[in-house]
């Protein structure tokens, strides 16, 4: 049955179905109900669509358990190391709700050197080239449309066509090498490279044009980085009326295949589909060093709005209108300055656990009472704006949540006034995760020697590994400023310092564990001994600090994206608190071993755990070994 | 001997540790004598007073007159008590080693002025030999059996531990008939902590210690791996103060969550050490769901 479902999925995406046949099939996918098969990086997945898991994703299939891999597609013939998994929409954030899928793999084994030639300036800062590059290399790109790698994006309603973002270091090295020798040195004057991540666009005749609209500049603070033009490549040839415009600018009609066209970014463009056949083309950006741009703080206040109502058009999807006029509203201010804004603003009014809420994505505003402390208005700020998971569910679809358009926040403090706030995170002794070790007993030896009377809780080497598991888990734990147990959200306030207007959440500070190693005679091994107590999800995050102020009876946070988007980072994990057990035998071959539970991924310099001696039941084969 | 006046300043200062005021005639009184302690318990006063540009100068002349003097400051006490916490120079804090004269010793020990917490630990040889304990005898515990133990307590019957605010008789063999004798020797009630971990008491035991009139104090209590089940923790109930519970390592089922839910102290604990074998899947629930844990404590078991 589930098979059939992700088979059909892929048929059906590649296809023209008839309408019926798709209406059946999503019928089908609304009665399913399915539980996570496997979490990636945080985010709960299945192999097959579902009621819940509805937005399927292309990633490295070697990101998903091994144990369940093979259950996953690989519809991209051209790319079998990409398996499709399903998320639920609820639960994307503004890290997953695009998929930018990794194909430098596929470009590995290609030539790549590739000239831009013929340059034609059809207006100030529009060019256009033509791109040659070897045959393989122009068969591995044409063949990119053909890799069943379109994922319907978020915004569907205010655009045309379909489309898929991918990373490549290799294609955006070798672009670099062109466009640098291609550019007019004027315009060449502080470039430094060629964006990895592309847009990967089709469009059928007749389908919707993309709308008129302004490249939204890419914008990297610490690195000093901006975008200033846009790269588009296209993979095929066609005429369309115009195929591309650039208002003010040129308008090009008709559009040879593997034509690279270079224009600013100031300039609002649309661009009809072909008439004659599929149009599909690559959008990149060139990258210049900033140099002497300056930042209005209007303007990322303005993006940040756009990407938080992004997110929310999962819930309701007519906000994504209203994102698209803020994108467009920042693209233009990146270069024409801050002009006039928006008539009416949007705000979605939140209840949490009976915590009211207002924000504009930028802007969260809470009722001033002291029953809702400062610090656990930044943690559900960043809950929401993370939409962080408790227990099974996302933030956001914990929330009622109703949109309300107003000239300006003015209504917000009496819309508050009444609304009570109170707490709605428990304060949790993170230490009483971490009793102390029991006093080891000199007189313990191992299960084979101590004839049913092993007590591992005060045998020397299980105590150590103990301490071990402990250093470990604490150095996650501790310094964590949000924990999830359950559906329960427990704040640590000492993480979250407010000075002078501004709130710092702060991040780890780890722990170093101790290390050490001794007779054991048995089939289970001391690590058999250490088991799970309980999973602790903590929820780490790197970001910069949250504008804090009180006024006309709320609290007013503002949490500043943009200006600091490229060092913010949110991450969960989960991590299994150790204890001894205090079974006299420990089956292996039942093992609950606090060392099978820990993700590798959390082992790293700042939290080093030593190898585990546990048996790997595919490495290791007893009878093999008898047999030798 | 010290005078009458003496012992009731002393027994002052033992219910009130941090009486500054009390501490500083004390000190008075200690520097008439000549007691390098009076002048512990100037420059220690004034070390809490003082800036901290100052702090190190002082933190000098305290750390030359500890190294002069403290040899001598144990005088009163047996060889083989160690010192394991002081205040203004005062042994506040001793360890013991069980042994036949552990009576003798445990008593000199009571007659140092400051001594409020002791903890009695097994010697070498016994260690080893308790391990050789086989599995029957070690569930004649539950027999209600007097059970054949390394340790007779009643080598300290007779003794009144009523002014120790804390007892550490952890991985000591007290089995339920010693737990039985200890429940006798407080007068009085000020014991606040007491560590029984691995000691064997079984519910009988700890059933006898919650009848004493003068364990109603307790605010800390340590029970791991003592046999105890939900009858035991039903005893518990006597113990209305208590903050910090250890019972890892017992096989309490849900009713035995049930019955610590039910525990007039269940709303006050801030600390509650227990793994979901102690209690089993239904037990973990019980305490997941509690509306009278505190919040901190049940949103712990929500993630087990």
């Amino acid at each position: 049955m589930s098979i059939g479902l992700r088979d059909r999925f892929f048929a059906l995406s590649a296809g023209n179905a008839p309408a019926e046949e798709v209406a059946v099939y999503r019928a089908e996918v609304d009665a399913t109900d399915a539980g996570p098969a496997a979490t990636v990086d945080g985010l709960e997945v299945c192999w097959h669509p579902s009621a819940r898991f509805k937005a399927v994703r292309f990633i490295d299939a070697e990101l998903v358990d091994e144990r369940v891999r093979e259950l996953f597609a690989r519809p991209s013939a051209d790319a079998p190391y990409l398996a499709a998994v399903f998320a639920d929409p609820h639960e994307l954030s503004f890290r997953t709700f695009e998929n930018i899928v990794p194909l430098d793999r596929l470009l590995q084994a290609v030539p790549l050197e590739m000239e831009l030639t013929g340059r034609r300036e059809h207006a100030e800062g529009v060019f256009s080239f033509s791109l040659r590059l070897p045959e393989q290399a122009r068969d591995r790109l044409a063949r990119l449309d053909g890799m069943n790698l379109y994922v319907p994006p978020l915004n569907a309603a205010s655009r045309g066509g379909e489309r898929f973002i991918f990373h490549s270091a290799l294609l955006a090295e070798a672009l670099t090498v062109a466009v640098a020798d291609a550019l007019p040195p004027s315009v060449a004057e502080g470039f430094s490279h060629v964006n990895p991540v592309f847009r990967c666009n089709g469009f059928e005749p007749g389908d919707a044009k993309f709308h008129l609209h302004r490249d939204t500049p890419y914008y990297d603070a610490t690195r000093g980085h901006i975008s200033r033009y846009t790269l588009l490549l296209y993979l095929t040839g066609g005429t369309g009326s115009p195929a591309l415009d650039l208002v003010g600018g040129a308008a090009l009609g008709e559009i040879g295949a593997f034509t690279c066209v270079i224009f600013d970014q100031r300039y609002e463009h649309e661009g009809a589909p072909y008439r004659d056949g599929r149009k599909v083309f690559l959008r990149t950006e060139l990258i210049f060093t900033a140099g002497e741009v300056t930042e209005a703080p209007e303007i990322g206040a303005l993006f940040g709005k756009a990407c938080y109502l992004t997110g929310e058009s999962v819930f309701a999807p007519e906000l994504a209108r209203h994102a698209d006029a803020y994108y467009n509203q920042v693209a233009a201010a990146h270069w024409d300055g801050w002009g006039e804004g928006p008539a009416r603003e949007t705000f979605l009014h939140k209840e949490f656990r009976g915590v009211h809420f207002v924000t504009n994505g930028y802007d969260f505003w809470f009722p001033g009472t002291d029953a809702l402390p400062p610090a656990e208005c930044a943690a559900i700020t960043l809950l929401d704006y993370f939409n962080c998971k408790l227990g099974d569910t996302a933030f956001r679809a914990l929330c009622r949540t109703e949109v309300v358009e107003a000239e300006d926040a003015g209504w917000i403090p009496e819309f508050l006034r009444d609304k009570h706030g109170h707490s709605v995170m428990t304060r949790v002794d993170k230490s009483a995760f971490f009793p102390e070790p029991e006093r080891p007993h000199g007189a313990i030896c191992c299960p084979f020697h101590s004839t049913g009377q092993f007590d591992p809780t005060r045998f020397d080497e299980v105590v150590k590994l103990y301490t071990d598991a402990q250093s470990f888990a604490q150095a996650h734990i501790l310094p964590a400023p949000i924990l999830m147990l359950g559906e329960d959200v427990a704040l640590d306030p000492d993480r979250f310092v407010i000075q002078d207007g501004l709130i710092h959440v702060l991040g780890k500070n780890a722990l170093t564990p101790v290390n050490f190693a001794a007779c054991w005679n048995d089939e289970s091994i001391p690590e058999d001994y250490v088991v799970v107590a309980a999973k602790v999800d903590v929820e780490r995050f790197l970001v910069p600090p949250i504008i804090y102020n009180e006024s006309a009876g709320c609290r007013h946070l503002r949490f500043d994206f943009f200006r600091n988007s490229w060092m913010v980072a949110h991450r969960r994990a989960t991590i299994p608190v150790p204890r001894i057990t205090e079974l006299g035998w420990a089956d292996p071959e039942d093992s609950r071993a606090w060392r099978r539970e820990v993700d590798d991924s959390l082992i790293d310099d700042e939290h080093p755990l030593e190898p585990s001696d546990l048996w790997d039941d595919e490495e290791d084969d007893w009878d093999d070994e008898d047999q030798e | 001997m010290c005078s009458n006046d003496v012992v009731v300043i002393e027994e002052a200062l033992r219910a009130r540790p941090d009486d500054f005021a009390a501490w500083h005639a004390y000190g008075d009184r200690l520097l008439r004598q000549g007691d390098a302690r009076g002048t512990l318990i100037r420059l220690e006063q004034r070390l809490a007073r003082t800036r901290p540009a100052v702090r190190p100068a002082v933190e000098r002349e305290i750390a030359d007159l500890v190294a002069e003097h403290e040899g001598r400051w144990d005088d009163g006490l047996p060889g083989r008590a160690r010192v394991r916490s002081r205040r203004y120079g005062f042994a506040t804090e001793v360890a013991v080693e069980w042994s036949d004269d552990v009576r003798e010793v445990v008593e000199q020990v009571l007659c140092a002025p400051f001594v409020t917490t002791l903890r009695i630990t097994s010697n070498a040889a016994a260690d080893e030999d308790d391990y050789g304990d086989d599995e029957d005898s070690y569930l004649a515990v539950d027999r209600g059996e007097l059970r054949p133990g390394r340790l007779d307590l009643r080598a300290l019957a007779g003794l009144d531990l009523g002014r120790l605010t804390e007892l550490d008789l952890s991985y000591l063999s007290v089995g339920f008939d010693g737990a039985e004798l200890l429940a006798t020797l407080f007068a009085s009630d000020r014991l606040r902590a007491l560590d029984l971990r691995y000691c064997r008491i079984a519910d009988t035991g700890l059933a006898a210690l919650a009848a004493c009139p003068h364990l109603g104090g307790l605010r800390r209590l340590h029970l791991q791996r003592n046999r105890v089940t939900a009858e035991g923790v039903r005893s518990l109930h006597r113990f209305t103060e208590l903050t910090e519970l250890d019972l890892r390592y017992n096989d309490l089922g849900e009713a035995g969550a049930q019955a610590l839910l039910a525990a007039p102290f269940a709303g006050s604990l801030t600390r509650l050490w227990l793994y979901d074998s102690d209690v089993g899947r239904d037990g973990v629930r019980k305490l997941a769901q509690a509306a009278n844990l505190p919040p901190g404590l049940r949103s712990m078991w929500r993630c087990v």
